[in-house]
């Protein structure tokens, strides 16, 4: 064993690597922070040189682009409420809210430590008890899985505070989104308006990027063009956010308002973790179920959505705490269960390296290594981030008239780039008008988002549970697990209903 | 264990550190100098991205231009295919893609092309669908399978992909073939057939051997049977459906193709430049390291012919279902 | 005074929002009655957009009531939520049709002139329109750095599929 961990850290620890694991981070919190584009596009476009490079230096390459990009979403997020990833949409909520308060500083800091501890729980939990877990996540079958989005779903519902009418409305309509293109049973099109183009789907990147960035961004050019007609100079609050006269030594995190988010940032390491080893579930699904959660058992709920920290905290955590258990599935049984995870599956098969279960046991020593260039990259993250962060916060206190145009401009480009899809381009203005529109009549618009994401993967399972029990819908409670969900989400919302009442 | 840097690792990494990566590898001109794109209908990461990556490495210098490989899994692939028929006849956009989406697809669709359109220049592999079991499960054999699934028809829940897809077609034809019944269940792809099949919820599933290896040879699943008309190289031990006396066997062919409007010349060009690069020693290792099945490539002629005896058996299975 | 106008313009959000679901609602059940669905095995292609439609004109109707209840209660004013802005809908409506109807035209000139010089342009006209302090300098400089920006990251980085273009 000894003799492993050695040899281990000489491949994780050589200072090619290291630089690897250098280049890689920066690389990914320069693409994550592009809306559109993410550390899973930067991956895709270097595994070519994966059968070049030495495994352990491939590695370090990837995981510290992977790692780079979860954090960097959260930078647009909140500098200019344009989320960079699609996990990074939950951090957006309270990110913006608390860049427009002059603290952009305070927000961007609690989503790096946030990320980073999320991250290094799930790292943790991937290299000692992935064998366990993966077992767990095995039992969840398309009963289970129908039993997590039911329950997902009612977290919806609590995420839309005093518009619950409203909220399930948006969720439905994302639903509905989600359900145009290819029914999942019988492969047929429908919804599709005749349209050949949709009868893929709506993809998730245009989506989400449409409905908050775009729609954000189209506000944001409402006001200046507003004051640029009525003639107005930049007034005196819009003038102190400026960079001139934007003071960050008064924007520092305190140790105190650090510890204030610890526990938002614990849920979501957890819930981030679990749902990551979950095939099929997501980054973002994580971010809003914890951002959910969260909010819930804050002593200081009413303040989410306005800026809170512990908003930050623990959507940041979740989106981050995906990125050691999404591993999980693919170590233990060779299944990738997300894009990111499919992409190292090829980087793995490409340095002949079979994933499954006897990848630990047929090259110990490099998935040993890759345990620590893991935890390392987290570190890299870290020190990376506090030495960029200054200078990210003093770019979101650019001029908006020079910035919104860029940035919309880069959503574009990113988006196609995303896919080489044109019809995502068109996707993404659509889903910006829808976003407008649904603004302006005052929606919420994250249980659009959430609706869309679980929407497919709720209908599948329903309808693979019905065939597998022959149309019988008792099936559905024929699980521990599942009806453990649903006395969860019944228990849920009665003590939210006693505790808010108990609390006025 | 000493650590080496390789000298194609420096040079890798000072392209990576320059952002240049692509452009340095351009060479003198010849079916034109603008980059070759090998669009493929799939998200990346997938067998065919590996393929197709391997002869991007290999294939370049003696197509004489750089080659790029693009992703373009938009409208269920549809759109990849559309980029290539639209793109400007000089050979220098070709697709490359299995029979679902240029057969399948094309023939229970609206699309703007024939599946004559398509014309298949370099025939990579076949792969062989391979019906699979969980090890602990009572099916360990083609035998128990039919037997069980005569004895009790429609109680067998049997995990595919999408429907109509190359790990469906199969279990079709054979259900044809003996009048067994069993309860079609769609999945998301391979990766979610195998999780249900790990964790108990489902009977039987379909896939392509490489991706099951790992988990056969530890000994937690059991390939029962292969569609093809020999064993797979990965897992000999596993018979083929002819060898327990069924006549059912549908190997996919993986191709490269051209559209139907790029002149023959360049068609034959390109089928050819491909198959040099594919041949030479590095691209073998990297098949073998990848287990990617490129020991037995062949030309535009075996193409063809494969390519039209892969239709005509998707024509007649879709008959007897009634798509198409 | 300037209350009720607010307070108009709170039921108009309402009123709409609730027209908005019913109307979805109702649509998509007459198009699951009389539409083209391809029968599936136990459960219908349609049950997930069935769902989803009873819950739009549940919702709708919940908003309505609540209307309603508060019309009767006289306390109409208990429905504006703290916080909410006041919209510019002129100022919205120039956004999207500068931004959003801008950028069909942006990217039609990407795929068929090139995407540089669309950035260019597009990030120029951008520029003009909507930043408040633009001097005539900016306007020169800012679009040919993001034009170059997107260059460098775009085609020399990524190597972005386009089809050839006509320009640059």
């Amino acid at each position: 064993m000894l003799d492993i961990v050695i040899e281990a850290s000489a491949l994780a620890f050589h200072p090619y690597v290291m630089m690897y694991v250098f280049l890689g981070v920066l690389l990914g919190i320069t693409l994550g922070a592009i809306p559109g584009l993410s550390g899973d596009m930067a991956i895709a476009l270097l595994l070519p040189f994966v059968f070049f490079l030495e495994p352990a230096l491939a590695m370090g390459l990837l995981v510290g682009i992977y790692k780079g990009g979860l954090f960097g979403g959260s930078i647009s997020a909140i500098s200019f409420g344009v989320p960079g990833t699609p996990g990074a949409a939950a951090t957006s909520i309270d990110g913006y809210q608390a860049k427009l308060q002059g603290k952009p500083s305070k927000a961007l800091h609690t989503a790096l430590y946030s990320s980073v501890i999320g991250d290094t729980t799930s790292d943790l939990v991937l290299i000692f008890i992935a064998v366990p877990l993966a077992a767990v996540a095995l039992t969840f079958g398309p009963i289970e899985f129908f039993a997590l989005y039911a329950f997902s779903l009612i977290l919806i519902a609590a995420l839309s505070q005093g518009m619950v009418a409203k909220g399930l409305a948006v969720a439905a309509i994302g639903v509905l989104l989600a359900m145009i293109g290819r029914d999942p049973i019988t492969g047929a099109s429908r919804l599709t308006f005749g349209m050949p183009g949709l009868s893929g789907g709506l993809s998730l990147i245009p989506v989400l990027i449409g409905i908050f960035a775009i729609s954000e961004v189209v506000f944001q050019g409402a006001k200046l063009w507003r004051r640029k007609v009525d003639k107005l100079m930049d007034d005196v609050a819009e003038q102190a956010s400026l960079l001139q006269g934007y003071d960050i030594s008064k924007d520092k995190l305190t140790w105190a308002e650090f510890k204030s988010t610890l526990k938002a940032t614990y849920i979501g390491a957890a819930v981030g973790t679990f749902i990551g080893a979950l095939p099929g579930a997501g980054q973002s699904l994580a971010a809003f179920m914890s951002y959910g959660l969260a909010q819930r058992f804050s002593r200081r709920s009413e303040e989410f959505g306005k800026g809170s920290l512990e908003g930050i905290a623990s959507a940041e955590s979740g989106n981050s705490a995906t990125c050691g258990s999404t591993f999980i599935p693919l170590f233990a049984f060779g299944i990738p269960g997300s894009a990111t995870a499919a992409l190292f599956g090829a980087a793995f098969i490409l340095m002949g390296m079979t994933p499954g279960p006897s990848l630990l046991t047929d090259h110990t020593a490099i998935i040993y290594a890759l345990f620590f260039t893991l935890i390392f990259a987290n570190l890299v993250n870290l020190l990376l981030g506090k030495i960029l962060l200054p200078y990210y916060s003093r770019i979101a206190m650019i001029q908006p008239g020079f910035m919104i145009p860029a940035v919309f401009i880069l959503a574009i480009v990113g988006t196609y780039a995303a896919n080489n899809s044109v019809m995502d381009v068109w996707v993404l203005l659509f889903a910006g008008l829808l976003g407008v529109t649904l603004r302006l009549m005052g929606f919420p618009l994250a249980p659009l988002v959430l609706g869309f994401i679980i929407g497919p993967g709720a209908e599948r399972a329903l309808r693979q549970s019905m065939i597998m029990g022959g149309g019988d819908w008792w099936v559905l409670v024929k699980s521990p697990i599942a009806i453990g969900f649903y006395i969860a989400a019944f228990a849920l919302i009665m003590l939210f209903t006693f505790a808010l009442r108990a609390r006025k | 264990m000493s650590f080496k840097m390789t000298k194609m690792a420096v040079a890798v990494s000072a392209a990576i550190l320059t952002f240049s990566a692509g452009n340095s590898l351009a060479a003198e001109p010849s079916l034109g100098d603008d980059p070759i794109r090998i669009v493929m209908p799939y998200g990346a990461g997938g067998s065919t991205d590996i393929t197709a990556r391997i002869i991007a490495a290999n294939a370049a210098e003696h197509c004489g231009s750089r080659i790029d490989v693009v992703s373009m899994p938009g409208a269920g692939g549809m759109e990849g295919l559309q980029f290539v028929a639209d793109a400007n006849p000089n050979g220098h956009t070709i697709l490359m893609a299995d029979y679902s989406a240029t057969i399948t697809q094309t023939l229970t669709e609206d699309t703007p092309w024939e599946v004559e359109d398509w014309v298949p220049i370099v025939h990579l592999t076949d792969w062989k669908p391979t019906v699979y079991a969980k090890a602990d499960h009572d099916i360990q054999s083609i035998e128990d399978w039919i037997e069980l699934a005569e004895a009790e028809p429609n109680t067998l829940v049997f995990g595919h992909a999408d429907p109509l897809s190359l790990v469906h077609l199969p279990l079709v034809l054979l259900e044809q073939e003996t009048g067994i019944q069993n309860i079609h269940l769609p999945t998301t792809g391979g990766g979610e057939t195998r999780t249900m099949i790990l964790g108990g919820h489902i009977d039987l599933g379909m896939t392509l051997p490489p991706s099951i290896v790992s988990n056969v040879n530890d000994g937690e699943v059991t390939a029962i049977g292969v569609f093809a008309d020999e064993r797979s190289d990965v897992l000999p031990d596993v018979p083929t459906f002819k060898e327990a006396g069924y006549d059912v066997s549908f190997e996919a062919p993986l191709l490269v193709y051209t559209f139907s409007s790029v002149p023959e010349s360049i068609q034959q060009q390109l089928s050819e430049c491909i198959m040099t690069g594919l041949e030479s020693d590095t691209a073998q290792a990297m098949g073998r390291q990848a287990s990617a099945g490129l020991e037995n490539v062949q030309g535009l002629e075996s193409a063809q012919a494969v390519y039209r005896d892969t239709t005509e058996r998707v024509r007649e299975v879709l008959a007897a279902i009634g798509e198409g | 005074m300037n209350e009720g106008r607010e307070m108009n313009r709170t039921m108009v959000k309402e009123l709409l929002s609730a027209a908005l679901m019913l109307t979805l609602g109702i649509a998509g059940l007459l198009h699951i009655q009389y539409g083209a669905w391809r029968p599936a095995p136990l459960v219908p292609s349609y049950i997930m957009p069935q769902t989803a439609y009873y819950f739009l004109l549940a919702a709708g109707v919940w908003v309505l009531a609540a209307l309603g209840l508060f019309a009767l209660k006289g306390r109409l004013s208990a429905l504006e939520r703290s916080g909410a802005e006041s919209q510019d809908l002129v100022g919205v409506g120039v956004a999207v049709a500068l931004m959003l109807g801008g950028a069909v035209v942006y990217f039609w000139l990407v795929l068929n002139v090139g995407l540089v010089v669309a950035t260019v342009a597009f990030n120029g006209v951008l520029v003009a329109m909507l930043a408040p302090n633009a001097t005539y300098k900016s306007l020169l400089i800012v679009p040919l750095l993001v034009g170059a920006a997107v260059w460098l990251l775009f085609v020399r980085m990524i190597g972005v599929t386009l089809p050839t273009p006509l320009l640059f």
